[in-house]
């Protein structure tokens, strides 16, 4: 559905190989071969799952993590490695780049770490990571089963929909088609279309929000009002006459659609928290320090901030799982199959609810979204970490 | 004990109306459901959107307002219910009332007749495109006087009119008849502002000419009862206290029905759901309801404006599978591809032309020929491709919140996409689907074909005029089929056919016309008929006795005139085990 | 915002006149014409009549504080309000009450507790809980609990009140009104508790880490005095917004609740409404909403600078 989105091939898996030599190759240059080696195989993992749109990315990261074990900063006497005589202030375009890329390969390293020591953060990542896993290699293993099955009916039934058996463990759907295969192929598109609508509704809520709470006077007027204006429209409507007269190709500008309309509520959340924590005093010297208004909102507020912008995100994300299903059925993009949001609505149409025969037709999906949505929070617990050191202590 | 507390209320509450009592209240309470409104929008002004008709619905309002008779389809004969001989005379038709009381005790009399007829008048009733006037001829006869060509059609809609009393409604009723013998008409300032204050109306109570009534406090949240009063020609023959209708759609009705709140419903469940309440011992209904989906193309749009193309698309739906997909055994495929609904093909079409009708038999391979005499060729991906290699390309615009129709629609562009077409399905909100179709905005579409009705006008008419140009305002091309044409030789205008096709009092002469319709659109295929839809009503046994065997001619009533109504009314319908 | 609305709902594709239409020919198998016939007169509403001549009519009226009469009914909007908004404050009141409450003391001790069996069981059942839509757990708690396993009177605790009760101040109402508030308060509560437990545990830990609270603590405060006073006290600000928001909607009615529940709410007659194509009951609702939301979100500025003395609205800061 999205560009993006991808299904497991083996061109992937030869271009992730491909990758994956320049990380191990840097690795060798260094003699840090292990962490070459691990890198090789991201790269080629993600590439298999991603293709080009996997391999690159994670050239970079690799990469970065390599050069952090050999990196050497020569800025820095005092945790450098180096001589002191060595110290040089001096850094070509070269170094720079290093001393970057080693800097975010700490990161990276430090980040799992922290998923690693938590063990409910750890769980989280596996079950993102199962997510993952089956969309991306599912399709391998269980072919997508699209067309009506009539011959599936069995004597006396009134409808092709089945329970659970040995043969299609979820049963079958109205059409009398697997519902395994739906579930495993239609979360997808769904997952990142939601995720996006999800990111974007979070980033418009907390940079409106932050500014508004920071500038103050007409700027937090403006915003304010705007936020009132959005949620005082009523939605339903709205979307009726937009879906009448727009209609996309794809989800991405649905997820679009979600974001400029969703991002009001928390968006006067961030305001109310940010309001309160300018006052206080790490934030004020800040402000007298003259740190400029970035350093003030990403180094000093947002980090305070990051657990409850999550949360909020995640939850960004279930809604728009649901929500996308209703603008796909005003017609702003055509009905695609399969899609667990096509899966909970046409299920629902059809009664799937009534008859414990059919309802897991709506369930699956329903329970894969829940899942889903337990396992980014539970994946939080190590994010908390990652972004606020202060919680590893404990209260 | 809530029924208890319920039918206490129902003995009080009748005690109150009707203070000399001679007959006791039946015990039975039916329980039924419709979606009616709540208050304060409801009302009990049966000529306002939410009076009676709307909140009763057509079957239970007939126990209370009577209509004069009730239409037995498959004898194609009636049965007096107010109406005791009906019958056409030279230049107007008949029509003589029982000797029957409203519920405060007065006759029911030729002047309630002429009052509902002259409130009719004002609201635009179809009844006058044919009648001129209805005039009182004695104490319980009126005359209704032709203003044009008298037929069966119009018959009908004078006797399934329901008759309200003028006693509620007399004053408003003057002066409409007042209005109409000044010569006014629709476009006068006078008749909108009678037409208003009709609708504006407010009566306090509604007197009944059925066995049952209700007031506005017996209207609940979730459920409104209709209590049994005394003095209707029917209160001695019914088994039933009190109706008790539970509010809702499907989807709320559901559980009631399936716990045995409700014991008869006419909403439209999903085959799923008739699953579950085969499952729970609760009978399935089978009756038609007068319509079934349609794929309807927009002849604007190529290769849809060739007739050839067309019927490659009738030959590759099985329409068997469409069926069961849409409605389960709800559902059936067509059988005559006429524009008539199959149950009603017999009576409308001689034999002659029914065996001249191309049947589509599912078929690909035969389609697969035609299309390649077209010149299409088929590309690697099992495609139809013309000569420069595009394939069909086309959008299926469906209403997304009707499951039946949705599921036609779905499965149609399944089986279209299997054949080699390239098809998009894009799901709207019916409102919308609706408009689109009318304004021309669409390539393929879903709507309904045939009709209700006893009439072939009507089933013909649908859509083909209703979704064309022909029967469509300035600027709504519709499907943009067109209806002037030269067809074997002869020219041919389908509008004036289809308009034409039922006047006068000659079945034979009918029949011939419908069949001549029917063959050129079992030719041109503007739209093919997908499947039939049936009504399946779950009926609980363990809580109702006296529905009809399966096999009964009476379950060939369409929903709309079911056997409920004359069932409940002569008794036939009582309380299970009671 | 009165304007914006406005023309939207009548953009809408569909009007009150065609899907009569459609409805008389669906529900009572009459055909197109008659169908067309009789819709046409059944209420007066003119689809040609110019938006400009509807709109100014409209605006006079409602600036005399009358909200005009519905399109279908003719019934003055007011009195439908009147009618069907008690209704959904009390049961959407109530249900946003005891979720509210529920949400932030649990979520306060999760967070308190961070990483105990009780976070983790908490964290499971409300990310599940809230994961799942309201129509869903609706539709499976009449069929399982109602139907399968005839232990909840379902189409007893169906509507607002029991017909044919007495209102009035008394026991026997007052308990009437809960059994049929029950279902919806109770599918309100669980569907949305979630929510409001994850957004104060990660509120919460946002507070737990600040100088105030080691301090508390170093000064020997009982951990009860620290949890409300100190830590609840702050984690709950950026809730209170989301709250007001909330408390802003609650005139909407829960749609899809109060519509299978058969609640004689406001939001079942929005969604009669929006279905019909009611301009007039629409505008009146959606105005009612606009308003409740405007009015509470000042509200939540005002209760804002109550709860955090540290926030003066209305200071200017330059910076």
């Amino acid at each position: 559905m999205i560009g993006f989105a991808t299904i497991a091939t083996v061109p992937g898996l030869l271009i992730g190989m491909v990758c994956g030599l320049i990380p191990l190759g840097i690795a060798l240059y260094y003699r840090q071969l292990r962490p070459g080696l691990l890198g090789w195989l991201a790269c080629a993992f993600s590439g298999f799952a991603c293709g080009f749109l996997g391999g690159v990315p994670m050239i970079v990261l690799t990469t970065a993590v390599v050069i952090s074990y050999a990196y050497v900063n020569k800025q820095d006497p005092f945790t450098s490695r180096a001589a002191l005589a060595e110290v040089n202030f001096e850094e070509t375009r070269l170094e720079l780049l290093l001393r970057l890329l080693a800097g975010l390969g700490n990161s990276v390293r430090a980040g799992l770490v922290a998923l690693l020591r938590n063990k409910a953060g750890f769980i989280g990542f596996l079950g993102v990571l199962f997510f993952f896993l089956m969309s991306v290699f599912g399709p391998l293993l269980i072919p997508y089963d699209g067309r009506p099955h009539p011959d599936r009916r069995l004597p006396e039934s009134r409808t092709l929909f089945q329970a659970p058996s040995a043969q299609f463990p979820l049963g079958l759907d109205w059409q009398g088609r697997d519902i395994l295969s739906h579930v495993v192929h239609g979360g997808q598109g769904l997952i990142l279309t939601a995720g996006l609508a999800g990111v974007l509704t979070t980033i418009i809520a907390v940079v409106l929000g932050a500014l508004a709470a920071l500038l103050g006077g007409v700027v937090d007027q403006v915003f304010s009002a705007f936020s009132n204006f959005i949620l005082t429209i009523p939605q339903f409507p709205l979307l009726l006459v937009l879906a009448s007269v727009l209609t996309f190709e794809s989800n991405v500008a649905l997820a679009l659609l979600f974001a400029l309309l969703s991002w009001p509520t928390l968006m006067r959340a961030v305001r109310a928290q940010v309001l309160s924590l300018r006052e206080r005093d790490y934030v004020e010297a800040a402000i007298a320090l003259d740190l400029g208004l970035w350093h003030i909102t990403l180094r000093e507020v947002l980090p305070n901030m990051i657990s409850y912008i999550v949360v909020n995100m995640i939850f960004s994300i279930r809604v728009a799982m649901y929500s996308i299903v209703g603008l796909v059925f005003l017609g702003m993009v055509p009905l695609r199959e399969p899609d667990w949001g096509v899966m909970i609505f046409v299920g629902r149409q059809q009664g799937a609810l009534s008859n414990s025969i059919s309802v897991w037709m709506v369930l699956a999906p329903v329970l894969a979204i829940a899942l889903f949505q337990l396992s980014l929070v539970m994946f939080t617990r190590s994010l908390e970490e990652v972004f606020n050191p202060r919680l590893r202590s404990g209260l | 004990m809530k029924r208890i507390f319920a039918l206490l209320l129902a003995v009080v509450m009748l005690a109150g109306l009707v203070p000399t009592m001679a007959q006791e209240a039946p015990a039975g309470v039916f329980l039924g459901t419709w979606p009616y409104v709540l208050k304060p929008d409801h009302n009990l002004n049966s000529f306002s959107p939410n009076g009676p008709t709307a909140n009763l619905g057509v079957v239970y309002w007939q126990l209370v307002e009577m209509p004069a008779a009730f239409y037995k389809w498959a004898a194609d004969e009636y049965v007096g219910l107010l109406a005791e001989s009906w019958g056409f005379v030279d230049g107007g038709y008949e029509l003589t009332l029982k000797e029957a009381t409203w519920s405060d005790g007065s006759p029911v009399t030729a002047d309630d007749v002429v009052a509902t007829y002259g409130i009719g008048r004002i609201l635009g009733w179809s009844q006058f495109n044919t009648v001129a006037s209805v005039e009182k001829v004695a104490d319980r006869t009126v005359r209704f006087v032709w203003s044009g060509e008298p037929s069966l059609l119009a018959e009908r809609l004078i006797l399934k009119e329901n008759i309200r009393p003028a006693a509620t409604y007399g004053a408003l009723a003057e002066e409409a008849l007042a209005l109409a013998a000044d010569g006014k008409t629709r476009d006068d300032q006078e008749w909108k502002d009678l037409n208003a204050k009709i609708n504006d109306f407010r009566p306090d109570a509604l007197l009944a000419s059925g066995p049952y009534t209700y007031t506005l406090d017996d209207v609940g949240d979730s459920y409104m009862s209709l209590f049994w009063q005394p003095n209707s020609l029917y209160s001695g023959t019914v088994n039933f206290g009190e109706i008790r209708l539970w509010a809702g759609e499907t989807e709320v009705t559901t559980p009631l029905v399936l716990n045995g709140d409700i014991a008869w419903s006419t909403n439209v469940y999903p085959p799923a759901t008739q699953q579950a309440f085969q499952d729970a011992g609760i009978r399935l209904l089978i009756q038609p309801r007068g319509y079934g989906p349609s794929l309807l193309f927009n002849h604007d749009v190529a290769p849809w404006n060739i007739k050839e193309v067309r019927q490659v698309a009738a030959l590759v739906i099985d329409r068997s599978e469409n069926a069961f997909l849409t409605n389960g055994f709800g559902a059936t495929g067509t059988q005559y591809m006429a524009g008539i609904l199959d149950a009603q093909v017999p009576n409308m079409l001689t034999q002659d032309v029914i065996d001249q009708l191309n049947p589509y038999t599912f078929n690909p391979e035969a389609a697969a020929d035609i299309m390649t005499q077209l010149g299409y060729t088929r590309n690697d991906a099992g495609k139809w491709v013309d000569a420069e290699g595009n394939t069909i390309k086309s959008e299926y615009k469906f209403p997304g919140d009707f499951a039946d129709f949705s599921a036609a629609a779905q499965n149609a562009t399944d089986q279209l996409n299997e054949f080699g077409f390239d098809i998009t399905p894009r799901a709207v909100p019916w409102q919308q689907a609706r408009d689109d179709i009318f304004a021309g905005n669409f390539e393929l579409s879903v709507w309904s074909w045939g009709a209700g009705s006893p009439f072939a006008f009507s089933h013909l008419r649908n859509p083909v005029i209703r979704f064309n140009y022909a029967g469509l305002g300035e600027g709504q091309p519709g499907m943009n089929f067109p209806m002037e044409f030269e067809w074997r030789g002869e020219q041919i205008n389908l509008t004036d056919l289809i308009n034409n096709v039922n006047v006068g009092l000659d079945v034979a002469a009918q029949q011939e016309r419908a069949g001549k319709i029917a063959l050129i659109l079992n030719d041109l295929m503007p739209f093919i008929p997908l499947n039939i839809i049936l009504s399946t009503e779950p009926w609980n046994e363990a809580e109702l006795a006296g529905a009809p065997a399966d096999d009964d001619p009476i379950l060939q009533n369409p929903s709309s005139d079911s056997f409920v109504i004359l069932y409940l009314l002569e008794g036939q319908i009582a309380p299970a085990g009671g | 915002m009165t304007t914006f609305t406005f023309i939207l709902i009548r953009q809408m594709p569909g009007n009150p006149f065609s899907i009569k239409v459609e409805q008389l020919m669906r529900e009572q198998n009459l055909t197109v014409e008659e169908a067309t016939n009789r819709a046409g007169a059944l209420f007066d509403f003119d689809p040609n009549r110019p938006l400009l001549e509807q709109y100014t009519e409209y605006m006079g009226k409602l600036l005399r504080g009358d909200l005009g009469k519905s399109i279908i009914s003719s019934e003055p909007v007011m009195n439908m309000l009147l009618r069907f908004l008690p209704w959904t404050l009390f049961s959407v009141g109530l249900g946003l009450l005891i979720s509210f409450g529920l949400g932030i003391l649990i979520g306060m001790l999760m967070a308190y507790w961070r990483g105990s069996l009780f976070d983790n069981v908490m964290t499971a059942f409300a990310s599940v809980m809230y994961g799942i839509p309201d129509y869903v757990i609706a539709l499976l708690l009449i069929i399982v609990a109602g139907v399968q396993l005839r232990i909840l009177p379902f189409a007893q605790m169906l509507g607002g009140s029991t017909p044919g009760i007495e209102p009035g101040f008394r026991l026997d109402y007052i308990l009437d009104l809960l059994f049929h508030a029950f279902l919806p308060v109770f599918t309100y509560v669980i569907t949305s508790l979630g929510g409001w437990m994850l957004t104060m545990k990660s509120s919460t830990m946002s507070t737990l880490g600040e100088d105030y609270i080691t301090v508390a603590r170093a000064r020997g405060l009982s951990q009860r005095r620290l949890l409300t006073a100190y830590i609840g006290r702050n984690a709950m600000l950026p809730l209170v917004t989301r709250l007001a928001i909330s408390v802003g909607f609650i005139v909407g009615g829960a749609v899809i609740i109060e519509t299978l529940y058969q609640y004689p709410g406001l939001g079942r007659n929005l969604a009669t409404a929006i279905l019909v194509r009611d301009y007039t009951v629409m505008q009146g609702i959606f105005l009612v909403i606009a308003i409740s939301v405007v009015f509470s979100n000042i509200l939540a500025d005002l209760l804002f600078g109550l709860l955090d003395p540290r926030v003066r609205l209305g200071k200017e800061d330059a910076s």
